[in-house]
């Protein structure tokens, strides 16, 4: 059968439509010396304005460093009480009876609330299952069933512990394979066999080019919870007036979070404004799918007066939702010369008790790394399984991870089966720009071969690997992550107002908000770029459902992408405005102005020498002052250029897709298996840099991250729980173990981008945890299937090794 | 705090307003102590860490198991630190503050910070264990909360400081309003309500001797430690070990001080070491946590036992003979 496929005379198409990769000749690569370009990487005769590609200092940065800045914990209103939450301590249960006559005396204590107080409206992002306070039965260890608002937070904990619950346990399902037992005992009565969701193709006929292909590498790999571990953790304040409910949250999505809660409350969606505080960190995990802000709401409304409710640490552990744990089967078929023909993905996801965003996760984690190579078929299976365990959902990534830590270690395999160096495997196969996947990915700008070739340059991959030192490994990954996807129906697109001030500055109205990122830092950048203003003098809004354009807010990597050219059209539509106005005010035609430093230049006057400048706020308020004036506003708005996938996964999810490649060295003490993870090289695609240090913060935080998920963060468990849900047990990593890092980026150029630009914000964490696992292997020859990558695991791997040596012997 | 339902809970499970107590003495401080539910506040750390932690659940609710169990135990507070109802404030008492070297002892004030530890050069050289035990815990700012008293009280198997003191031969100075008297480092849970640790006491070493402090952390990042050992050792000229001593922590009934008496005479090299490890190992009960389980820590003892007394052996090697110096 392999004969047919004409290895080495002619490209193979089928996979991917459009352009095709061009096979190379792996004996010829050499590493390819790396050409010095600056961060912002502009292909030549690209000329940008020049607040783009500036280290431009935050906007918000004076107001963090000294305490200014308002996040939810540091909101106070007038006789505002304080919130707390009865959780379920059983992993299964039905609720019979709840007392709480006893919290209810406690001085001080002024609302009680269980299920029964509720509208008893189950709601979730795309599966509705999770009630705001358990009704009859609870599902995980942390399962809200009561809750207390009193004068003080420590009052409203002791009303907490003084109410009565009496349960009847129930068996309960703690894992995949429990879950999905034959006749296991179900987590939802609706959900038969424990599946919330699940979906399956086959797209260019796998088995076909399995029996084409020479080579056939598998495994199983199993990622696990990890938690965002966000400095602050998910809190709200709420305060009723007449039958409207006004929500200070600091999630990274208010509008679709002012949705959500509306539903939970049983109210319409014009009862509930949500504005959002200052967020100490999201990372997918303050996107509204938790029942926090819907508690503090209820109880708002029964002690008539405004309620603050935070999340303990502890809290954040048990209940938040941290990243969905997956199993996947992976197979990869690859002809001998090293080009991949299909890959079969058999994928079962940890959904815990509830659904929110698992789904879309699940779905990610299918098909998205399919946009990287050309395969001919990829045949998936994936389900959603529910467990009794903690809830899970959106962490930057978004599947990728999880499903990278699979596929990649599949090509980790694959690369030492054919014997093909792993950086020279992946350009054979890589992606270019006008290729189309299997999926319908549409690739625009796409410079994943300059991202290899420059990360393995960086971490002296040819070199190093030719004089191997004991115990030390290499490995190099690669991902592939949207600038905002179609998610919640058939728009993902943003708007923004920009106004000019008739002082001379500009305020961006746009409800996409900041979660830490820098984004209101970076659209202040592409407005005063548009304006020629200077950035200083741009202020940008923070979310208010109220009083701000609606927007989807921080997801998917969307902001710089989507809400940037939103606010890109809006700043050029208010230069145009103002342009007009001057035109007039100066009796010049419009092309002879611009404007530049806040001043609007015009050539000289006939007749005369001295060119003309005029403020930019003098230009406005002349506009404003006189009979009938009109302020000076643009309105902009995009959707981002993709289609609704369908239920199959099918469509080209994002307008344009950002690149990673990234390789580490790793250093193993076989006495100990502990690994030091020595130097990690990242080169992303994301287009233009608008800001290089935000772009670098964002890279080497997502490596952190992942260096997280792969090494340090894990928990020991019991009876469905964290037995410590806190930091003691919990560890993030420091920068006691952070690699030598080297982040660079290509040089690339978005079209459909603000100034060419694409997002940055996950993409570096994707391919990490495989990457460490994978240099592992290369180390000591141990590879690691289930994460977290323990010094445990890695010692009886090596102690096996060394045991079915010994018995050869003998 | 996270409020997980206990079941039937009794008014009162929560930690009540307590009253915080600065006597300007040591007496005065003793004397404060003899009141009922009167305990000390050092450098406040274990008592912050206590009021917060009631995340805990009851082991009968739901999902016991002998990790847990083993956890609860080592962490658990002695019986004269609950209920406590006033605070007796003693980590700013002048008197618990010195670090005295006499001809043949030091005496470190409980109240000596770990971070005062860690920096002391005296101590550095004379007892390098003491030292880097200290430097070991958690970071600076910690490091500069925590009391020498305080961190030995706890009674916490995994504490770090206890762990290099057993290896070295400690005796804590014991004070209550009627009495004085010495413990060993394994006896500090007999400490008495209205007692306090006045001071650590530590014989000076004389002739080629050497100590070592290893602390493992599996993850590679700050925490309490997967396993941690104390060597303690002294050559005769000949290299033969007059002294051997080791101790281990993060294990059941911890630190443990393994007994090493018939091994003195050996020549201090790579069977005796060996020897040392695998004793180590076959003598003290690890338990499993989130660091590793009990069967990997007793390999990481075995481990470890042997690079901290290989480290201490080396420090004894560079001293210069002395001649005639013996046991």
């Amino acid at each position: 059968m392999t004969a047919d496929l004409n290895r080495g005379k002619e490209p193979m198409t089928a996979g991917f439509r459009g352009k095709a990769p061009t096979p190379v000749d792996v004996t010829r690569e050499v590493p390819t010396p790396t050409r010095e370009l600056p961060v912002t990487g502009l292909p030549s005769g690209r000329v940008l304005p020049p607040p783009i590609g500036s280290a431009v200092e935050r906007i918000d940065a004076a107001e963090k460093v000294s305490g200014e800045a308002v996040y939810a914990g540091d909101v106070r209103l007038p006789r505002m009480l304080h919130g707390a939450v009865l959780r379920s301590p059983h992993a299964s249960a039905r609720v019979v009876r709840i007392d709480t006559s006893r919290a209810e005396r406690l001085p001080g204590v002024h609302a009680v609330i269980t299920g029964a107080d509720t509208a008893r409206i189950r709601w979730g992002a795309f599966r509705p299952d999770l009630y705001p306070l358990a009704i009859g039965r609870v599902r995980y260890v942390g399962d809200e069933v009561a809750a207390v608002a009193a004068t003080d937070a420590e009052t409203a904990r002791r009303a907490a512990e003084l109410i009565s619950v009496e349960y009847e346990v129930l068996p309960a399902v703690l894992g995949l394979d429990e879950a999905l037992a034959e006749g296991a005992p179900l987590v939802h009565d609706d959900a038969p066999g424990n599946v919330a969701h699940e979906f399956a193709f086959d797209r260019g006929g796998a088995d076909e080019w399995f029996a084409r292909s020479d080579v056939i590498v598998e495994g199983v790999w199993q990622s696990a919870r990890q938690w965002h571990g966000s400095i602050e953790t998910i809190g709200c304040t709420a305060e009723w007036s007449r039958d409207r409910v006004t929500l200070w949250v600091n999630t990274q999505t208010p509008f679709l979070a002012r949705q959500r809660y509306a539903t939970a409350l049983g109210l319409p969606t014009r009862s509930v404004r949500v504005i959002q505080t200052e967020v100490g960190g999201g990372f997918g995990g303050k996107s509204g799918d938790d029942n926090t802000s819907v508690i503090c709401a209820i109880l708002a409304r029964r002690a008539g007066r405004p309620v603050q409710l935070l999340n303990t640490r502890e809290e954040e552990f048990l209940a938040s939702r941290p990243r969905t744990p997956m199993r996947c089967r992976v197979r990869l078929g690859f002809t001998s010369d090293g080009l991949v023909t299909a890959k079969d993905l058999d994928l079962i996801a940890d959904n815990g008790a509830y659904t929110g965003k698992s789904q879309a996760v699940l779905g990610a984690a299918t098909v998205r790394h399919d946009a990287l190579f050309a395969y001919r078929a990829v045949r998936a299976r994936s389900r959603l399984v529910y467990t009794n365990l903690v809830p899970t959902g959106a962490f930057r990534g978004f599947g990728n991870p999880s499903a990278d830590w699979a596929v990649g270690q599949a090509w980790d395999l694959a690369a030492a089966r054919l014997g093909i160096e792993m950086p020279d495997l992946l350009l054979l196969n890589a992606v270019e720009e006008g290729g189309v996947s299997l999926h319908n990915h549409r690739i625009g700008s796409c410079e994943l071969k300059q991202c290899i070739r420059k990360a393995a340059t960086a971490i002296g991959w040819y070199e190093k690997r030719s004089n191997p030192t004991p115990h030390r490994g290499f490995a190099m990954g690669v991902s592939v992550h949207v600038s905002g996807r179609r998610s919640f129906g058939d728009y993902d697109g943003s708007s923004a107002i920009v106004r000019l001030t008739e002082d001379g500055r500009a305020v961006v109205i746009t409800g996409e908000g900041e979660i830490g990122t820098g984004a209101r830092t970076t659209l202040a950048q592409i407005a005063a770029a548009e304006l020629g203003l200077a950035v200083a003098d741009v202020t940008v809004t923070r979310p208010d459902t109220d009083l701000t354009t609606h927007a989807l807010g921080a997801l998917a990597s969307r902001v710089t992408y989507v809400a940037g050219n939103a606010v890109k059209r809006a700043a050029a539509q208010a230069c145009e405005r103002l342009l007009a106005a001057a035109s007039r005010q100066l009796g010049r035609p419009a092309s002879e102005l611009r404007v530049e430093d806040g001043l609007v230049h015009a050539p000289p006057a006939l007749g005369e020498d001295v060119p003309v400048r005029l403020p930019v706020g003098v230009v406005v308020r002349a506009e404003l002052y006189r009979p009938n004036g009109e302020p000076v506003v643009g309105l902009g708005s995009f959707d981002n250029p993709s289609e609704f996938p369908d239920g199959v996964r099918y469509g080209n999810e994002s307008g344009a897709y950002n690149f990673a490649a990234e390789a580490a060295e790793v250093e193993v003490d076989p006495a100990t298996g502990a690994v030091t993870v020595l130097e990690l090289a990242a080169v992303v695609d994301c287009g233009t840099v608008l800001n290089p240090p935000l772009a670098e913060g964002q890279v080497e935080g997502a490596i952190a991250q992942g260096i997280g998920m792969a090494l340090t963060e894990r928990f020991d468990w019991a009876g469905g729980a964290p037995t410590r849900p806190n930091f003691v047990d919990y560890k993030l990593p420091t920068s006691q173990i952070m690699p030598r890092l080297h982040v660079e980026f290509a040089d690339s150029y978005e079209p459909t981008g603000p100034f060419g630009a694409k997002g940055v914000g996950e993409i570096a964490l994707d391919p990490v945890a495989s990457i460490v696992a994978s240099a592992v292997a290369d180390a000591v020859g141990v590879r690691v299937h289930e994460l977290p990558i323990t010094a445990e695991k890695i010692f009886w791997g090596i102690r096996s090794a060394t045991d079915r040596r010994d018995g050869d012997r003998r | 705090m996270t409020i997980l339902d206990r079941g039937l809970p009794s008014p009162g499970v929560s930690p009540d307003p307590m009253v915080l107590l600065t006597p300007r003495s040591l007496d005065e401080a003793l004397h404060l102590l003899t009141a009922e539910g009167a305990a000390v506040l050092g450098g406040g750390v274990g008592h912050t860490l206590r009021r917060h932690d009631r995340h805990r659940r009851d082991p009968t609710s739901s999902g016991s198991s002998p990790e847990r169990d083993a956890i609860s135990q080592t962490s658990s507070d002695p019986p004269h630190k609950r209920d406590a109802t006033s605070l007796v404030s003693v980590g700013s008492l002048p008197e618990l503050r010195t670090i005295l070297w006499s001809g043949e002892h030091v005496t470190i004030g409980a109240g000596v910070r770990l971070g005062e530890i860690e920096a002391d050069e005296r101590l550095v050289r004379t007892w390098p264990i003491v030292t880097e035990a200290a430097g070991s815990v958690a970071t600076g700012r910690i490091r500069r909360l925590v009391t020498l008293g305080g961190n030995v009280a706890a009674g916490d198997d995994s504490h770090d400081l206890p762990v290099a003191l057993a290896a070295a031969g400690a005796v804590l100075t014991v004070r209550s309003v009627s009495s004085t008297r010495t413990l060993r480092i394994g006896e500090v849970n007999d400490l008495g309500g209205d007692e306090l640790i006045q001071d650590v006491r530590l014989p000076i070493p004389s002739g080629r001797a050497g100590s070592a402090y290893e602390k493992f952390l599996s993850r590679g990042v700050w925490e309490y430690a997967c396993v941690n050992v104390g060597a303690v050792v002294r050559l005769d000229d000949a290299g033969a070990a007059r002294r051997l001593s080791l101790a281990v922590g993060s294990v059941t009934g911890g630190p443990v001080v393994i007994d090493l008496a018939d091994l003195r005479g050996s020549v201090a090299g790579g069977v005796l070491i060996d020897e040392v490890a695998r004793r180590a190992a076959a003598s003290t009960r690890p338990y499993g946590d989130v660091k590793g389980s009990a069967e990997y820590k007793t390999r990481m003892i075995a481990e470890f036992s042997r690079r901290a007394m290989t480290g201490a052996v080396r420090r004894a090697e560079e001293t210069p003979r002395s001649g005639g110096e013996s046991t």
